[in-house]
């Protein structure tokens, strides 16, 4: 039964590409976010005026349910008229009329860019609390020893964020190998199936309460998952030995 | 052959639940207008767009409830998410005692044998009210007998731009696919065009299988046991698409539109015509009295071969694990008189399903929506017809595979063949799996 | 010139330091590329439907509040917020007195499948919520939770525990064990260790998983749609959810719903954001 489940999953012309596109969406987006997250996080890690502010402003993409979220990037992403089509025209890049999400070559950066600014705010903000983890003499030892600032961003600042890093790339990996609202909402995997991803071919199954076949389709990334926990917690464990 | 024996077994037990339920109504005739003492009910009402209408369903029962000392508790569940609701209920037996959903789910979950055969009270509501028409009929038999009471249908209509197609010369609307296109083509300048029809992994975009029916082609064969689509006649319904794409008429987005795409596009002036169920001709005679009056409102378009404009049903069905079944038929039956279902459909937009409801004033002609939906009852099609509308169709549906084909060949590029062949294998796969 | 990673001192210990102006210049285009999408929100929350389709625009010509009247005083919205409110809170309360404590014998203690306990606490949380929500409306059945705020903060504590439960230890790692052993030394117990030396110096970490945890439960959909069936029980997403009645969205009250669910969020950012301050663990660690 269970078996007879995995074989008609292989079977389905849209495994290969909801593999692809599931291994490229967890990947770009997770290399994405920590950047955007890692930056971000130096840049109000400092003292200025309105820091409190800037901070809460930045995590705001976070807040609110995810289908709302992704309903607005479709009002962005509308081709005549959608705001991000006015917002380009008014700073002097004029497109005429682009379809963002409903051609194969934009399709899947359109979803990419969406995923990224929804969910950069959660390695932003671990980032910023494991920065303050970071004793100050750590720095001022590197100074004295003459390290210059990317020295002491890898000698001192990297290692002390390493371990909050692990876990959030772990747990951000797990919730967009498994995200729908991403997908469904923006092309619900199309157009064809350039965006298509597991979640979003299990959903067709359950919709014939075929509850088998969808699990099947739910849990394909597991084994992927599995080697990437195994990696990251041994990683972990290890630093815990020293 | 085996439909034959359900027949006869169908037709058997519905005698027999008819006979029963009248006598133990003459036994027990004094007592009829009440219920025990205590009796509780569980409504789950489909949640639509019309607070006035959710309103009125919601009153009209609580008042039934207190008329006859039956403890009514009415939950309005939203339509769009019945069914992740209804899979939950289901397993963790948590199902109301009455529940609103569409002949999709019904048929789906009535193979498991969730709900109680309705024969007999199908039988009584049709001819104390002129009878049900046939499209509904014939679409609401399942293989396990009446399993829901229908209260409406809902079923596409052409909307168009009058003002922009009168301008264009074409005052009357399209009779068939290739004048639609050749309209289309007429009123498509920069920021309007004229086909707003989706071509997306979703519901509407299944509005496709019609399309390709109407010219002929087939999903399955005859018996509904294997795929069909094959045939010269998909091809011919693959070139009108590609044409219409190749002119430049579907409007931007229509790849990827989710449900509202095409409604988001008809009322952002950007789409010329559009399939919808009336709920856009609804937003726009509030939001945009402009537009309302620059839309009109036709069947669908022809194919070469035939019309097919598919009805979908709303049905009220009971669950098996009802506590108190006699008292849920009652109000489902309640629910089907006159004067609150014809104060209903006024506020909702849902078609009428028995032959007496044609007479209420909401579809006597001066509302082009209502009228249209009248006219969908009438000359509608079944669920799936001309294919067979069994599981495996239901699940063809939900895969999206005929639009699938359709944006192989528009989006990807592939020729006919070679897009027809995957539709077939991924076709088959699910025939196969229902043998 | 190297480039300034934002690394803390004093401007007398940073001379290669970026300008001020430089530094608001990159804080200024992050927060406009970031709240682009949220202005697009707020505005089409102050718009009419017509305006929204007919007269796409970077300004509204006209305003209205009519998007927020329908929704708190047609549609009680507020009931709803509550509802949030209490269900988010208590799940970030208990989330990190429990999970405080997992974190922090799985970071301090040895024992027995220590790291086999460490890794099935994620595997748990590897299915989807998709698979999920049916076996745990079934555990809630049997319950006898159905359909009530306390189910539902149930089903979110196990989402939220293991989560909170891994985040925290990568923050608990940081805290030198020296300081620890040097209190115990000083006659603190494991306990007395925990809440005066460990939990002080990783407020940076219980106030993200504060954050963590709370726009979590705030923000979830799916589960409460199939645990709460009473109106008067939903959760704001499940409110907002239940406006999309037809194929035509109501834009207006939907960003609307979002303008208000997100005050709270921003106002507990604010709040956990000033436990994110480097003088609060480096202080500590000197003295």
């Amino acid at each position: 039964m269970w078996f007879d489940n995995f074989v008609a999953l292989s079977q389905k012309p849209s495994f290969l590409a909801s593999l692809n596109n599931t291994v490229v969406l967890v990947v770009v987006t997770g290399v994405l976010k920590l950047l955007i997250g890692l930056g971000l996080a130096l840049l109000v890690n400092r003292e200025f005026k309105g820091r409190g502010i800037v901070r809460s402003m930045l995590m705001l993409p976070w807040a609110m349910p995810a289908f709302v979220a992704f309903l607005v990037w479709r009002l962005l992403y509308q081709p005549i008229g959608g705001g991000l089509s006015l917002a380009l025209d008014a700073i002097g890049f004029d497109f005429g009329v682009i379809d963002w999400l409903g051609q194969r070559s934009t399709a899947m950066p359109s979803v990419i860019l969406a995923s990224v600014w929804r969910g950069f705010p959660f390695w932003f903000i671990s980032i910023l609390a494991a920065l303050q983890t970071i004793p100050n003499d750590l720095y001022e030892a590197a100074r004295i020893d003459g390290a210059n600032r990317w020295q002491q961003f890898w000698a001192v600042t990297f290692p002390g964020i390493r371990a909050a890093v692990i876990v959030t790339a772990l747990l951000s990996s797990i919730w967009t190998a498994n995200s729908f609202e991403n997908v469904w909402l923006l092309t619900q995997g199309g157009p064809s199936d350039a965006t298509m991803v597991f979640p979003v071919l299990a959903f067709f199954g359950m919709q014939t309460q075929r509850i088998g076949e969808a699990a099947a389709v739910s849990v394909a990334t597991l084994p992927a998952l599995i080697v990437l926990v195994l990696l990251a917690t041994t990683f972990m464990q290890r630093g815990d030995e020293k | 052959m085996t439909t034959e024996v359900n027949w006869k077994r169908r037709k058997m037990l519905a005698l027999s639940v008819v006979s029963a339920a009248l006598l133990s109504a003459t036994a027990t005739f004094p007592a009829l207008a009440a219920f025990e003492p205590g009796t509780k009910l569980t409504f789950w009402g489909g949640l639509i767009f019309s607070d006035e209408a959710n309103r009125l369903l919601e009153d009209t029962v609580n008042k039934w409830g207190a008329d006859n000392g039956v403890e009514t508790s009415v939950v309005m569940i939203n339509v769009n998410e019945t069914v992740q609701k209804v899979s939950a209920a289901v397993q963790s037996g948590s199902m109301p005692d009455v529940l609103d959903l569409t002949l999709d789910l019904l048929a789906v979950l009535a193979q498991q044998d969730l709900f109680v055969p309705l024969d007999d009270l199908y039988g009584k509501i049709g001819a104390a009210q002129g009878g049900w028409f046939a499209g509904i009929d014939q679409a609401a038999a399942l293989a396990e007998g009446r399993m829901g009471i229908p209260y409406g249908i809902t079923g596409n209509l052409l909307l168009r731009r009058t003002d922009l197609l009168d301008a264009a010369g074409y005052p009357e609307a399209p009779k068939t696919w290739d004048e639609l296109v050749e309209q289309a083509a007429a009123v498509t300048k920069e920021s309007v065009f004229g086909l707003g029809l989706a071509l997306s992994n979703n519901w509407d975009a299944n509005l496709q299988i019609s399309i390709l029916q109407s010219y002929g082609g087939r999903i399955g064969d005859a018996e509904g046991k294997n795929s069909a689509i094959d045939s010269e006649a998909t091809r011919v319904y693959l070139a009108w698409l590609k044409n219409a794409w190749d002119k430049g008429v579907f409007s931007p987005g229509a790849t990827t539109w989710d449900g509202a795409g095409d409604n988001q596009a008809y009322l952002s002036g950007q789409a010329a015509f559009i399939a919808n169920t009336g709920s856009v001709g609804i937003a726009a005679s509030t939001q945009d009295p402009e537009l309302f009056e620059a839309t009109g409102y036709s069947a669908l378009p022809s194919g070469p071969l035939s019309t097919i404009s598919p009805l979908s049903l709303q049905l009220r069905a009971i669950p098996s694990t009802a506590s108190n079944v006699e008292a849920a038929k009652a109000l489902i039956e309640h629910l089907s008189q006159p004067e609150f279902i014809s104060a209903y459909y006024a506020a909702a937009i849902y078609g009428p399903v028995l032959q007496n409801q044609a007479a209420f004033e909401t579809f006597d002609g001066r509302n082009a929506i209502h009228s249209g939906l009248l006219d969908v009852v009438k000359n509608g099609t079944a669920p799936g017809a001309p294919d067979v509308y069994n599981p495996a169709y239901a699940e063809i549906s939900s895969n999206f595979i005929i639009p699938k084909m359709a944006q192989r060949v528009v989006v990807d590029g592939w020729g006919f063949d070679e897009a027809i062949a995957e539709a077939h294998q991924q076709i088959q796969a699910i025939y196969d799996k229902y043998r | 010139m190297t480039p300034d990673l934002g690394l803390p001192g004093t401007p007398a210990q940073r001379p290669l330091q970026l300008g001020p102006i430089l530094t608001w210049a990159a804080i200024l285009v992050s927060l406009v590329l970031v709240l682009f999408p949220i202005y697009w929100m707020v505005i089409t929350s102050l718009k009419l439907p017509r305006e929204i389709y007919r007269v796409p625009a970077l300004w509204p010509s006209t305003f209205t509040y009519d998007n927020f009247r329908i929704l708190i005083s047609d549609k009680g919205f507020l009931t709803n917020i509550r509802n949030s409110l209490i269900v988010s809170s208590t799940v970030t309360v208990i989330t990190l007195l429990f999970s405080s404590f997992a974190a922090y014998s799985m970071v301090r203690f040895r024992y027995r499948f220590r790291g086999l306990v460490g890794r099935a606490i994620l595997f748990a949380y590897l299915t989807p919520t998709s698979l999920l929500f049916i076996p745990l409306a079934v555990v809630m059945a049997n319950l006898r939770l159905s359909d009530t705020i306390q189910g539902l903060i149930l089903v979110y504590l196990t989402f939220a525990l293991p989560f909170a439960t891994w985040m925290l230890q990568g923050y608990f790692r940081a805290v030198p064990q020296e300081l620890e052993e040097q209190a115990m030394i000083d006659g603190l117990s494991r306990f007395g260790t925990l809440f005066r030396i460990v939990l002080p110096l990783s407020a940076p970490g219980l106030a993200a998983v504060a954050i963590f945890t709370f726009t979590s439960a705030w923000n979830e959909m799916l589960l409460a749609l199939v645990l709460i069936t009473d109106p008067e029980k939903r959760t704001a997403p499940l409110a907002l959810n239940y406006l999309i009645t037809s194929d035509v969205l109501p834009w207006g009250p939907l960003m609307a719903g979002a303008v208000i669910s997100s005050v709270p969020l921003m106002i507990l950012y604010f709040i956990a954001q000033r436990f994110m301050v480097i003088g609060l663990t480096s202080g500590s660690v000197k003295g």
